[in-house]
């Protein structure tokens, strides 16, 4: 259940949440979260549905988040294509490019090294 | 006292999450394509940058041989910079690593072999560096571990003489592309039969 998006003072993105029933919030966006508490973007508002702001602070180190006006709730963790606006270290990009890269095998590596050495001449 | 992740950050290129985004969707919808590896424009004249391509370079290897002493030699040559931008200004006294490419052609005919083939071009294999033809240049592959070094006073003297050219400059998207390749080959995890002394 979809109840509203997520704004905060800096970033200007959206990211869509669920609040259920047992009282956790899902996000759509394990990165966002994580975006979130890492760069410690509070106070955060978030608008439900046809109801006023609720504000809340992130406390980064144990990933919970807490209403003002509520008790804490803990964060479960979603996936989503949702775009993030923090920096992304190369290594994660590398990651993220090539999930699933192939080294050459013994046999490929010796044509490999043979083609090459064609290309060198004996000074 | 500066936590890890700033030190990181702070000394490591990043790049947006909007940026690797877009950079993602056109590696996936084109593979390695010049229509955004490569600039429209070369990178300044005072300096070369990391990932140009100069041609007039001359790359150098030894190998057992009947001279194993000498080097065999490769050039004149095109070849990419692996230096950092940073180090790479004409006038400072210091030394430029460069990787020379291969034209893919050639190479393609001599391994004979299909499935190398489509992993390279499309630039999974961890080694090797596959660059599309761009304006006058044609396709070609770059081993990691083919690697040269030549002196900036080198490199200026041939440059003033009409003999080192720069041919083609990557666009920001093409220079995070060499950065995230350089990274799958160097840091790489290590094979687990390796044990290292950890230090308590």
């Amino acid at each position: 259940m979809v109840l509203g998006t997520e704004r905060t003072n800096t970033v200007r993105q959206t990211t869509e949440f669920e609040y259920s029933d047992n009282h956790q919030i899902y996000f759509k966006d394990q990165a966002r979260v994580a975006a979130l508490t890492a760069t410690l973007l509070v106070p955060v508002l978030f608008n439900s549905v046809g109801n006023a702001d609720l504000q809340f602070v992130l406390t980064p180190k144990h990933q919970q988040i807490r209403f003002t006006n509520t008790t804490e709730l803990n964060v479960a963790i979603g996936h989503s294509e949702e775009v993030r606006s923090s920096p992304m270290s190369i290594a994660e990009l590398s990651r993220t490019l090539f999930p699933a890269p192939v080294e050459l095998t013994r046999a490929q590596t010796t044509k490999h090294r043979a083609a090459i050495s064609s290309f060198f001449k004996k000074s | 006292m500066m936590d890890f992740l700033e030190l990181y950050q702070k000394n490591f290129p990043q790049l947006t999450e909007e940026e690797a985004r877009k950079l993602h969707t056109q590696f996936r919808e084109y593979g390695v394509h010049s229509k955004w590896i490569f600039s429209s424009h070369l990178t300044a004249d005072t300096l070369i940058a990391q990932g140009d391509i100069l041609s007039g370079l001359y790359a150098s290897q030894f190998d057992v041989g009947d001279n194993d002493n000498q080097p065999s030699v490769l050039g004149p040559t095109e070849g990419i910079v692996i230096t950092n931008t940073c180090d790479n200004e004409l006038d400072r006294d210091t030394n430029a690593v460069f990787v020379p490419l291969f034209n893919a052609e050639k190479y393609f005919s001599s391994i004979d072999d299909a499935n190398m083939r489509r992993d390279i071009e499309a630039n999974v294999v961890t080694s090797i560096l596959y660059m599309p033809a761009h304006n006058d240049l044609p396709a070609s592959i770059a081993d990691f571990s083919v690697c040269t070094t030549v002196t900036k006073t080198w490199l200026k003297k041939k440059k003033d003489a009409g003999q080192l050219q720069k041919r083609a400059s990557l666009t920001n998207n093409g220079y995070y592309f060499l950065l995230a390749k350089l990274t799958l080959h160097l840091m790489r995890p290590e094979t687990t039969e390796l044990t290292r002394e950890k230090i308590s």
